[in-house]
């Protein structure tokens, strides 16, 4: 097998650093400060956004349970807007809300439909995101935290092959 | 004196299904001095941007429609009608286990970035892509940066019996 090294042409490079103006290559504390206030600013939309999602993923649920033909949709849209809440909480400070999101979308990632016991657990999934965003919960060490998650996997366990509801 | 990064003239393409990460990643590029930056949400719209021309970082997550993050590399990399076959990417992703680390970096990946991301952490892979450009290797079945990091010389003693051939 050939194997062709190609230098890299270094335009980037030639346009972008010098030694007289522009950003140290090492990130200051005073940027970082900035970087990490447009953050915590943005984080005010995020929230309120994800309490809409979260408003809608619990329509989703009731139109799921009311038509069985709306389950794939319904799936589909609750797995997007879960990634979409793993990716971002802790972007904005809230790793609980990644935490359970990515639990959320693990529980959907293999699921071709909603059954009545898997909406359940989407449901408790729905809820402790709430509870975590009406609560502005930020850390992810503390009883109410070890409380959630608790509950949450107790939920999923319910689900898992092999276990009886109830 | 120190190297230094004017950002200045750094043009971004940036891929995001969601409005508020686009919008997010934007004012980050914007605060470090980055005056152009295209938000897309999806696919093909960042193809007919690159087409267009005009950018020399792509931003891109990997869960978009119609194609993903992945493809839109892939095809940046190796389609024939790629504007720029060598474009530092950045794959700043949700995905964030071990098998899409691992895909992003088979289809020529040049920084991986999980969110949920640090500002830390956006920084290095700038400097990254911009400050310490890799040399690119085409292989059957590969075409992307070298995925060996830079060998840096050993300067203390050598103890070696041999001389290396």
């Amino acid at each position: 097998m050939r194997r062709k090294i190609i230098p890299n042409r270094g335009e980037l490079k030639r346009k972008a650093v010098n030694y007289k103006t522009g950003m140290d290559i090492k990130l200051d504390d005073d940027m970082r400060q900035k970087m990490e206030a447009l953050v915590e600013n943005t984080s005010v939309q995020f929230l309120d956004e994800t309490v809409e999602t979260l408003k809608s993923l619990r329509e989703a649920l009731g139109r799921a349970a009311a038509d069985p033909s709306a389950r794939r949709d319904v799936l589909e849209h609750i797995r997007e807007e879960a990634f979409q809440i793993k990716g971002m909480g802790g972007v904005f400070g809230y790793p609980l809300l990644t935490e359970f999101a990515k639990s959320l979308h693990d529980f959907l990632k293999e699921l071709n439909d909603l059954d009545e016991l898997q909406q359940e657990i989407v449901s408790i999934h729905v809820d402790t995101l709430y509870v975590v965003v009406s609560h502005r919960i930020k850390g992810s060490g503390g009883a109410l935290e070890a409380q959630l998650r608790g509950s949450l996997k107790a939920a999923v366990d319910k689900a898992k092959p092999g276990t009886k509801a109830g | 004196m120190s190297e230094k990064i004017d950002f200045s003239h750094v043009r971004f393409l940036v891929v995001d299904t969601n409005k508020l990460m686009c919008q997010l990643v934007k004012d980050i590029l914007m605060m470090l001095g980055v005056t152009q930056v295209t938000t897309v949400r999806d696919s093909e719209k960042a193809i007919a941007a690159l087409r267009s021309g005009g950018y020399d970082v792509l931003v891109t997550e990997w869960n978009l429609k119609p194609r993903s993050g992945a493809d839109l590399l892939d095809w940046l990399r190796t389609d024939g009608t790629s504007p720029d076959r060598m474009m530092p990417v950045i794959m700043l992703t949700a995905n964030s286990e071990m098998e899409y680390v691992m895909e992003s970096r088979d289809k020529g990946v040049t920084e991986f970035l999980a969110k949920p991301f640090t500002a830390d952490g956006m920084y290095r892979r700038l400097v990254s892509v911009i400050a310490r450009p890799r040399d690119f290797v085409s292989v059957p079945g590969y075409f992307g940066p070298d995925r060996r990091r830079q060998q840096l010389p050993f300067e203390g003693p050598d103890r070696r019996q041999n001389k290396p051939e």
